[in-house]
């Protein structure tokens, strides 16, 4: 949020964080020095504004590295190095996410799955264990039949992913062949085929390799693989904390429809800050859609 | 049941596999029944290749290799109760019923310091004191932590830090969700008659993509021509008789004064699952603080 003379900057406890415009400067009233972002106080924008005209978003996928850079300006992971630093930054990308597609906050929305989906697949690979999943959000959709609509259980799996290398059936320990295994396991209602769906939900750049593809094709798998790639604003008026968006779904493997395509995730979200994701007025996951849409 | 790791099995890459399978191995569809068909090495060691890439895994023995299988059909089992919607959910398992949490949550809360042996004046409700949850945890294998008697003061502790870091209240969350519900067993015949129907599928799926190629069909199409030709084969195996429910899970949660939430029995448990996902609860808690408006301190 951009802020005129005179207006309050800084942290405000609870609701994000404000900046001055172009040309201001944020003042710490007690001491008349510039105030520094993130240290939780709030002062007042002083000096001759220069705001420049908004320019339209310019939506640019949002690489890890620049994921990472965004958060080090905001103060997520501060303190912390390596594994743990990357795993924050993943919480809370994955915190946007789910926020934005409507996950949380819960309640009113359903909140993060907390059930685990046990895997043989996995623990095959594994040795032992992990021989479970735990998608970050499960749903149902719906199959035509005609004249009626019938509720897929438990057929949609989203998991969410910051992650520069391709998305192979190896990733974190073999998670991704677990999702695609748990998936597989989803029963159709009425003995109707049907395919379940794993939905990524990437950093921008991020590929799902081709050994993912093919495992979910495998006529005993079936399963359909979709992603969705996040994307920042490079023409925001707030670089350090830029406006995130989610790009349209994107079918990996149509062909598992045999011909129609069942849509298990709509593509309108809204933009908004990593550090304070916009939740929608109303559920936006909307689990299945029955319209046998074109093919993307 | 043993859940450690079996000694000496190891995942191949495509290259290995193929190399392997140059030597005279003989089919075994029994070993792996669980999983797949497996090649008999002649030094006894057993091949699995069963993914789509031709990459597998290696098993020492053929006794290696019925143990897992083994342990696979127990997996598999506790999956057809999960599908079937018999399979209680993680969280009613490890936590008390949601209305006893939150009657009792303060004294949960408090009875984390003796379980992890922590002095009481360590565990102050700051996200600072979790510091010392982190170091007493270590001495818990991960295999170990999930179980009520830890999980529910854990989750009560960890609910209570951010109740009071955010000005917040515990709520029970209620949510309305569909299962499938059908006979476990019917399931089980169903993927043992997929996984004996797998080969040929493949096969008849393999060609209908190569005629539709030389007709000189699109890509689509021709996948499209893969999948139908591949589940007209997968439609020979047994129909399970199912319906769908509607069930109602319930979760403790935190709403915050914002009307941010927090969910305390994920930050608990899913990394009690998700190896990827491990932080420490400080840092859990902190960045689900920051995250959400908060001081972390």
């Amino acid at each position: 949020m951009l802020q005129m003379p005179g207006e309050h900057c800084g942290v405000a406890e609870g609701n994000g964080v404000y900046h001055c415009c172009q040309g201001l400067v944020c003042e710490d009233p007690s001491t008349g020095q510039p105030l520094v972002l993130g240290s939780n106080h709030m002062g007042f924008c002083t000096g001759a504004v220069q705001c420049p005209p908004p320019q339209p978003p310019n939506w640019q996928p949002l690489t890890t590295v620049k994921l990472r850079w965004i958060a080090a300006q905001n103060g997520i992971g501060a303190g912390q190095t390596g594994i743990q630093q990357s795993r924050t930054i993943g919480v809370e990308f994955e915190k946007w996410v789910l926020t934005t597609i409507g996950v949380y906050p819960a309640p009113p929305n359903p909140g993060r799955n907390t059930m685990s989906f046990m895997s043989q697949a996995r623990k095959t690979k594994t040795g032992g264990l992990p021989a479970s999943v735990i998608p970050e959000y499960v749903t149902f959709q719906y199959i035509l039949n005609p004249p009626s609509m019938l509720v897929f259980p438990k057929s949609v799996f989203y998991e969410v992913k910051a992650v520069t290398n391709p998305i192979t059936l190896g990733t974190s320990n073999w998670q991704t062949y677990g999702l695609l295994d748990v998936a597989r396991q989803a029963m159709p209602p009425g003995g109707l085929k049907a395919a379940p769906a794993v939905i990524f939900i990437t950093t921008g750049s991020t590929t799902v390799s081709t050994g993912v593809v093919a495992q979910a094709n495998d006529p005993m798998w079936n399963v359909a693989i979709w992603q969705v790639e996040t994307y920042y604003d490079a023409n925001s008026p707030n670089p350090s904390n830029p406006n995130l968006s989610l790009g349209k779904p994107q079918c990996l493997n149509p062909g598992v429809y045999g011909g129609t395509l069942l849509k298990p995730i709509t593509g309108s979200w809204p933009a908004s800050q990593l550090t304070s994701p916009t939740t929608p007025s109303a559920m936006l996951v909307v689990p299945g859609d029955p319209d046998p849409a074109e093919v993307d | 049941m043993a859940s450690g790791k079996i000694p000496g099995v190891r995942n191949v890459s495509k290259k290995e596999a193929r190399e392997l399978s140059k030597l005279p191995w003989t089919a075994d569809d029994e070993v792996l029944s669980q999983i797949g068909q497996a090649r008999v090495l002649p030094d006894g060691r057993v091949l699995l290749c069963d993914l789509a890439d031709g990459s597998g895994t290696l098993f020492p023995s053929r006794a290696a290799a019925e143990e897992m299988n083994r342990r696979c059909a127990e997996t598999e089992r506790q999956a057809a109760m999960q599908t079937a919607g018999l399979r209680r959910p993680d969280i009613e398992t490890l936590l008390p019923p949601v209305d006893d949490f939150l009657r009792d949550v303060e004294a949960h809360a408090q009875s984390l310091g003796p379980r992890l042996r922590i002095p009481d004046e360590v565990l102050d409700f700051s996200p600072a004191s979790l510091g010392a949850v982190d170091r007493a945890l270590k001495r818990i294998p991960w295999a170990e932590r999930q179980v009520p008697d830890l999980v529910t003061p854990l989750v009560a502790y960890i609910g209570e830090v951010l109740r009071r870091a955010s000005g917040g209240r515990w709520v029970k969350h209620s949510r309305k969700d569909y299962v499938s519900v059908c006979d476990p067993d019917e399931l089980l015949a169903l993927w043992a008659a997929k996984r004996k129907l797998g080969p040929s599928a493949r096969a008849a799926a393999d060609k209908a993509k190569a005629e539709a190629t030389a007709r000189g069909a699109s890509a689509y199409d021709a996948d499209v021509a893969y999948s139908l030709a591949g589940q007209a084969i997968m439609a020979q195996a047994p129909e399970v008789k199912s319906r769908v429910e509607e069930r109602e899970d319930n979760e403790p949660v935190i709403v915050a004064s914002n009307r941010q939430s927090f969910q305390p029995f994920a930050i608990v448990f899913v990394p009690m699952v998700e190896p990827s996902k491990r932080l420490p609860l400080r840092a859990a808690v902190e960045t689900a603080l920051i995250g959400s408006g908060y001081r972390a301190a």
